[in-house]
C-alpha cells in the first residue's frame, strides 16, 4: 500500500480516537472546547520519551494518555462547578494555556516544535481504535454507561436518585482526555514532528465538529462524523479555497435542520429518516441551556425590583 | 499489468492537470517567454552535451522517439505551497512561476528533451496538508523531486516524511535555521541559513553605528522570529561587544498583536543605542511605527523577512533607514528577462520567493539533464538517489545569485546590505555581507 | 515609563470593554455565546478600510458605514443561529455561531486577502505631552468616545424602555412576554444593537493600532470573554471595568514581565474567576446560585 494511503488510513484513525475522546466526555453533557489540550499533551510526553529516553512507542503512548488523563481529572474537578456555557469558556481557556506553556518550555523546542518522532503504523492505529472502541461500546451498556446517560440528561435527577454525579463526571473528563491523549502520541510519531500551533483552538473545534456532526448522543455518531469530515479535504481538495466556507456552511445547516448530528439516538435507519421531519417533540430532553441569571443589573443603587 | 495501468492512469491524470492548469490559469501562458529563457542559466548547464534539442518536440505532448537518455514521456516535477491561508501572496506568486516556468521550459524543449509536468498542490500554510500532499507526491505521483514547502512550520513536517521515504526535497524559501541539518541526506533548502545572513549583518551595523547597548525584540508566538531573537542572534550580538540590556527574554510581542506601546514605552525606558527586531512582515512594520512614534530615533535591524510589500504598507514613513539583508531584489543585474517575463504575465514584480522558486526549478533542471538520472519508472528509487547526489554537488547562477549547497543542506549565496529609501527596499549590492 | 504604560493599557483596555459590552449583552439577556461576535467587529473594520481607501469616502462616512455593517452581520447571525435553531439541543447555537465565524473569516479572507492592510489615518500623529506621558490626539479621541459610548449604553439600560426591556428578558423570557414585551423584537434589537457597538470598536481598534488583518477578531474575542466573565454577564459597568483591568495586566505583564505568557496570564485570570467567583466582579449572590 502506497504511503500516501497509509497516510489517510493513520490520519483517518486518530481522527476516530479523537472524536470518541471527546465524545465520552461530552456524553455526561460536559462539552469540553478545549480538547486539543489533551492531545498535545500526550503528544509531547510520549515524543520525549521515545526522543530523549529511546522509549518505545505503545508503553511511551500509554504513559502520554495516563498524564492526559490525569490532566482530565485535575480540570473535572472545577469543571463541576462550571454549566454549560461557562465550562466552554474555561475549557477553551486551559487549552490556550496548555499552548502557551508548550511553547514556552525549551525541553519541548519551544516555539520551533519537536521532531524525530516515527512509528505509528495504520495497524497500531487502528487497534487503538478497535480496543476504544469496545471499551466505550461495553462501557454503554454497562450501569456505568447508563450512569453517564442519566447524568446527561437531568443531573439534579440523578444525584436524587443516589449517582454519584461528581465522580461520575470526573471520570468522564479523566477518560476522554485519556484516549485523546494517546490519540495524540500517536498523532505526533504519524507527523513526525510537533509544534505548540498543532494543538490550538482550531484543533479543539475541529474535534468538536467530528462530534457534533456525527451525533452527539451516539458513540457511533462520533466515529462516522470523524470518517465523513476526515475524508472531506481529500473529497474537496478541487473545491480549494473554499471548502472552508463550505464546512462552516455545513455547520449552520446542520445546527438549523439536524442539531443533534447525523445519527440520533438509536442508530437504527429509522432515526436517520425521521430527521427529516421537524424534531422539536421527539427531542430527547437534553439539558436546556438557560440564559444564565445574571442581568442587567448594574452594581449600584438602581433598579431593586422585585428580588 | 499493474505498471501499466498505473502508469496509464497518470498520464490520464496528467493530461486532466495539464487541461485544468490551462484553463485556470490567469492570463493563459506567457508565451512571448521562451525566447527570454534564462540566458544566465544555459552557458551554466553546457558542458552537458543536450542531445536532441529539437524544439519540435516541444509541441507534442507524447514524442515519439524519447531523446537520448532520458526514458518515459515526460518528467514530473511536485511542488508544494501555501495559495491560501496566512501567507498566501507568496504562495500564488509560486504558483504564477511554476506556470511561467513549466511553459518556458516545454516551449524549448523540456527537460532533456521531455515534457515538464509540474504537479502544483496548495498546502493552505497547514503542516497537515503538508504531511498528507507530501506523502501523495512521493508514493502517488511519483515525482522526480519535490519542490518546496516554503514556510518553516511546514518544512518541519514535510522533510521527515521525504527522509523516511528516500526522496530528495527542496524548499526554495525556508530558512529558519537548523532544518536541513535535521533532515539530512534527503533535505535541502535554497536560502542561505538566516543565522549566518542576519548574524554578518549584526556585525556590520554594530560596527558602523558604534553599538555599546542595544535591546532584542522579538514576536514570540512566530517560531522563526522566536528561534532568531532567543537562540541565534544574541550570541552573534553580545560577541561583537553589545551589552543587551533588556534581560533574559528580549522584549516579546505575539503575532497577530496589533498594539505594541507597551513594549516601545519599555524600550524607550531602556534608552538603548540600537534596536535588532525579529518579526514577521506586518507586526515589525506595526512595531517600527510605534516606535517613532513614540519619539525613538535609534537605528533598527531587521530581519530579511521584512523585505515585503505589508512591512512597508505597515510601516509607512517609519521604514525609512531600516537596516536589512537581502539576497535579490528586482533591480538584480541578472534578473532582468526574468523579471521582465513574470511582470508582464502577471502584471506585478516578482519578490525574492518567486525569484528563488525560479531558480531552483531550473536547478532541478540541470541536475536531471546531467547525465546520471533515468527518468525510467522502474528506476525511481535510484533516480532519487541521482538526483539527491546532483543536489549535494551543484554549482549553478541563475536570477537569484549564483547557489550551491553546504554540508548541511542549505544553500549558500552572496547576501548584500538592504533598507529602505523614499518608501522604497533598496539592495545595496556594492555592501557585500557574506559570500 | 510607569505612567506611560497606564495610559497604553487604558487605551487597551477601553477597546476591549467596548467588544466585551455587545458580548456581554447577548450572553446576558439570551444566553448565547456568540462566537461570530469577532468576526463582526473584524468586518466593520475592514468595511471602514474599504470605504475610506478604495472608494475613497470620507472618514466619518467609512466609520458610520464600519458600525452599520456589523450591526447587519449581527442581525444575520441571529437568523442564522439564532431563530431557527432549536434551543434544546446542546450547545447548537453556540457551535452555529463557530460555523459562521468560519464563514465569515473565509469570506474577508477572500474578499480582501490574507495579508494584513493598514487602516488609514485620518486624524495624523499628532501628539501630546502631559508630563512624563505622550499621548496622540487619536489615542485621546479614541479613549474619550469609548467612555462617551458606555456611558450612554449604561443610562440606555437603565431608564430607557428598549433597554429595561432587555434587563426584562434577561431575568426571564416567559415573564417578560407575559408583561407584553415583544420578546422576538427586542431580540432582533439587541443583536443589532450588540453589533454596532461591536462595529464601533472595530473602527476604534482599526484607528488606534493602523492594522486591519481576517484573524483579528479570532484574537480579541477571547480577551473580551475574559473581560465579561471578570465583569460580570449582562453587566455594563462591569465590561467597562473588567476591560480596563485586563488592559492594565497586559500592558503591565508586556512591560515588566514576558510577552510569551501575556496571553495565558489573562487566561489564568479567567479560570480562577470561573472557579471562584464565576459571577464576576459585578455579579451579585443570586447569579452564582443559578451557575
Amino acid at each position: 500500500m502506497s504511503a500516501y494511503y497509509e497516510g489517510i488510513l493513520m490520519a483517518v484513525g486518530i481522527n476516530v480516537l479523537l472524536s470518541v475522546g471527546l465524545w465520552t466526555t461530552v456524553s455526561t453533557g460536559q462539552f469540553s472546547f478545549g480538547h486539543a489540550a489533551y492531545m498535545g499533551i500526550g503528544a509531547y510526553l510520549a515524543s520525549l520519551l521515545t526522543v530523549t529516553f529511546k522509549a518505545p512507542l505503545i508503553p511511551a503512548a500509554a504513559l502520554g494518555a495516563v498524564a492526559a488523563g490525569l490532566a482530565g481529572v485535575l480540570i473535572g474537578f472545577p469543571a463541576l462547578r462550571l454549566s454549560h456555557l461557562y465550562l466552554a469558556m474555561a475549557t477553551l481557556a486551559f487549552a490556550e494555556i496548555a499552548r502557551v506553556i508548550f511553547m514556552n518550555q525549551p525541553a519541548l523546542g519551544g516555539a520551533f516544535g519537536m521532531g524525530g518522532m516515527s512509528g505509528t503504523t495504520p495497524l497500531l492505529v487502528w487497534a487503538a481504535v478497535v480496543v476504544a472502541l469496545a471499551y466505550l461500546w461495553l462501557l454503554g451498556r454497562s450501569r456505568l454507561g447508563l450512569a453517564f446517560e442519566a447524568v446527561r440528561q437531568d443531573e439534579i435527577a440523578a444525584r436524587a436518585m443516589g449517582l454519584n454525579v461528581t465522580w461520575i463526571k470526573v471520570m468522564a473528563f479523566g477518560q476522554g482526555a485519556l484516549i485523546t491523549g494517546f490519540a495524540g502520541a500517536l498523532f505526533g510519531h504519524f507527523t513526525f514532528y510537533i509544534e505548540p500551533n498543532m494543538f490550538g483552538i482550531e484543533r479543539s473545534v475541529l474535534i468538536l465538529l467530528f462530534v457534533v456532526f456525527g451525533g452527539v448522543y451516539n458513540l457511533w455518531g462520533a466515529v462516522l462524523g470523524a470518517l465523513i469530515l476526515s475524508l472531506f479535504p481529500e473529497v474537496f481538495r478541487p473545491l480549494k479555497d473554499w471548502y472552508l466556507f463550505v464546512y462552516g456552511g455545513v455547520l449552520v445547516a446542520m445546527m438549523i435542520w439536524r442539531p443533534q448530528g447525523l445519527l440520533g439516538q438509536r442508530w437504527a435507519a429509522l432515526d436517520v429518516l425521521g430527521g427529516l421531519f421537524p424534531q422539536a417533540k421527539r427531542a430527547p430532553p437534553g439539558p436546556v441551556i438557560e440564559p444564565p441569571a445574571a442581568s442587567l443589573r448594574d452594581g449600584d443603587a438602581g433598579d431593586k425590583g422585585a428580588e | 499489468m499493474n505498471k501499466q495501468r498505473r502508469f496509464f492512469s497518470l498520464l490520464v491524470m496528467a493530461v486532466l492537470l495539464g487541461l485544468l492548469v490551462a484553463a485556470c490559469g490567469p492570463a493563459a501562458q506567457p508565451t512571448p517567454a521562451p525566447t527570454k529563457a534564462p540566458a544566465a542559466a544555459t552557458p551554466a548547464s553546457k558542458p552537458t552535451e543536450k542531445p536532441a534539442e529539437k524544439p519540435a518536440a516541444a509541441s507534442t505532448v507524447a514524442p515519439s522517439k524519447p531523446a537520448a537518455k532520458l526514458k518515459g514521456t515526460e518528467v514530473k516535477i511536485g511542488f508544494l505551497a501555501p495559495k491560501t491561508g496566512p501567507v498566501a501572496a507568496w504562495g500564488v506568486e509560486h504558483d504564477n512561476v511554476v506556470k511561467l516556468v513549466e511553459s518556458q521550459m516545454n516551449a524549448s524543449g523540456g527537460i532533456g528533451g521531455l515534457p515538464v509536468k509540474i504537479l502544483f498542490y496548495d498546502t493552505q500554510g497547514k503542516p497537515d496538508e503538508a504531511v498528507s500532499l507530501t506523502r501523495r507526491l512521493v508514493s502517488e505521483d511519483k515525482t522526480l523531486i519535490m519542490l518546496g514547502p516554503l514556510l518553516s512550520s511546514e518544512v518541519s513536517v514535510a522533510f521527515p516524511i521525504a527522509v523516511a521515504l528516500k526522496a530528495p526535497i527542496l524548499s526554495c524559501c525556508s530558512n529558519a535555521p537548523g532544518l536541513s541539518a535535521q533532515n539530512r541526506p534527503w533535505g535541502f533548502r535554497l536560502p542561505q541559513g538566516a543565522d549566518l545572513e542576519v548574524g554578518a549583518n549584526v556585525k556590520l551595523f554594530v560596527k558602523e553605528n558604534n553599538i555599546k547597548k542595544a535591546v532584542m525584540v522579538g514576536d514570540q508566538k512566530d517560531a522563526f522570529s522566536k528561534l532568531m531573537s532567543t537562540q541565534y542572534i544574541p550570541p552573534i550580538v553580545k560577541a561583537a561587544g553589545v551589552d543587551l540590556i533588556n534581560g533574559s527574554e528580549p522584549i516579546g510581542f505575539n503575532t497577530g498583536d496589533t498594539s505594541f506601546a507597551a513594549q516601545v514605552t519599555r524600550i524607550k525606558d531602556l534608552n538603548p543605542d540600537a534596536i535588532f527586531a525579529f518579526a514577521l512582515p506586518a507586526e515589525g512594520g506595526a512595531f517600527l511605527k510605534e516606535v517613532r512614534r513614540q519619539g525613538l530615533k535609534q537605528p533598527v535591524l531587521g530581519p530579511t523577512a521584512w523585505i515585503a510589500t505589508q512591512f512597508l504598507d505597515a510601516a509607512g514613513d517609519s521604514a525609512e533607514g531600516v537596516r536589512l539583508s537581502a539576497v535579490w531584489d528586482v533591480d538584480y543585474p541578472k534578473a532582468k528577462d526574468f523579471v521582465e517575463s513574470y511582470k508582464k504575465a502577471y502584471g506585478k514584480d516578482p519578490t525574492m520567493a518567486g525569484a528563488y522558486a525560479y531558480d531552483s526549478l531550473y536547478i532541478v533542471k540541470k541536475i536531471i539533464e546531467a547525465g546520471e538520472v533515468t527518468n525510467d519508472p522502474a528506476d525511481l528509487a535510484k533516480d532519487w538517489e541521482r538526483i539527491k547526489n546532483g543536489l549535494e554537488n551543484v554549482k549553478y547562477e541563475g536570477v537569484a545569485g549564483k547557489s550551491a549547497f553546504d554540508k548541511n543542506g542549505d544553500g549558500i549565496h552572496t547576501t548584500y546590505q538592504a533598507t529602505v529609501k523614499g518608501g522604497k527596499f533598496v539592495t545595496m549590492y556594492d555592501k557585500i555581507l557574506t559570500d | 515609563m510607569f505612567f506611560q504604560q497606564i495610559v497604553n493599557g487604558v487605551l487597551l483596555g477601553s477597546t476591549y470593554s467596548l467588544l466585551a459590552l455587545g458580548f456581554t449583552l447577548m450572553l446576558g439577556v439570551l444566553g448565547l455565546l456568540n462566537f461570530a461576535h469577532g468576526e463582526a467587529f473584524m468586518i466593520s473594520a475592514y468595511v471602514g478600510f474599504t470605504f475610506a481607501t478604495v472608494f475613497k469616502l470620507p472618514f466619518a462616512v467609512a466609520a458610520v458605514a464600519g458600525a452599520l455593517s456589523a450591526g447587519i452581520i449581527s442581525v444575520i447571525i441571529y437568523y442564522l443561529s439564532f431563530a431557527f435553531v432549536k434551543r434544546e439541543f446542546m450547545a447548537a447555537p453556540v457551535l452555529s455561531t463557530i460555523g459562521v465565524a468560519i464563514l465569515l473569516q473565509t469570506a474577508a479572507t477572500r474578499i480582501w486577502g490574507s495579508d494584513v492592510r493598514p487602516f488609514p489615518e485620518p486624524f495624523g500623529q499628532d501628539a501630546v505631552e502631559m508630563g512624563p506621558v505622550l499621548v496622540s490626539l487619536v489615542q485621546i479621541g479614541i479613549m474619550l468616545t469609548a467612555f462617551v459610548l458606555m456611558a450612554a449604553f449604561y443610562a440606555f439600560l437603565k431608564w430607557n424602555k428598549l433597554g429595561k426591556a432587555m434587563r426584562a428578558i434577561s431575568e426571564s423570557p416567559t415573564n417578560a412576554s407575559l408583561l407584553g414585551i415583544r420578546v422576538e423584537r427586542v431580540t432582533l434589537l439587541t443583536f443589532f444593537i450588540s453589533g454596532v457597538l461591536a462595529g464601533i470598536a472595530g473602527i476604534l481598534i482599526g484607528l488606534a493600532f493602523h492594522a486591519v488583518t481576517p484573524f483579528m477578531g479570532m484574537n480579541v474575542l477571547l480577551k473580551a470573554m475574559t473581560v465579561m466573565i471578570l465583569g460580570g454577564l449582562g453587566n455594563a459597568i462591569g465590561a467597562m471595568v473588567g476591560g480596563l483591568i485586563i488592559g492594565l495586566v497586559e500592558t503591565f505583564s508586556v512591560g515588566y514581565w514576558a510577552a510569551s505568557w501575556r496571553d495565558a496570564l489573562v487566561f489564568v485570570i479567567l479560570i480562577l474567576v470561573l472557579i471562584f467567583k464565576p459571577s464576576g466582579l459585578f455579579g451579585t449572590r443570586q447569579h452564582e446560585e443559578k451557575i
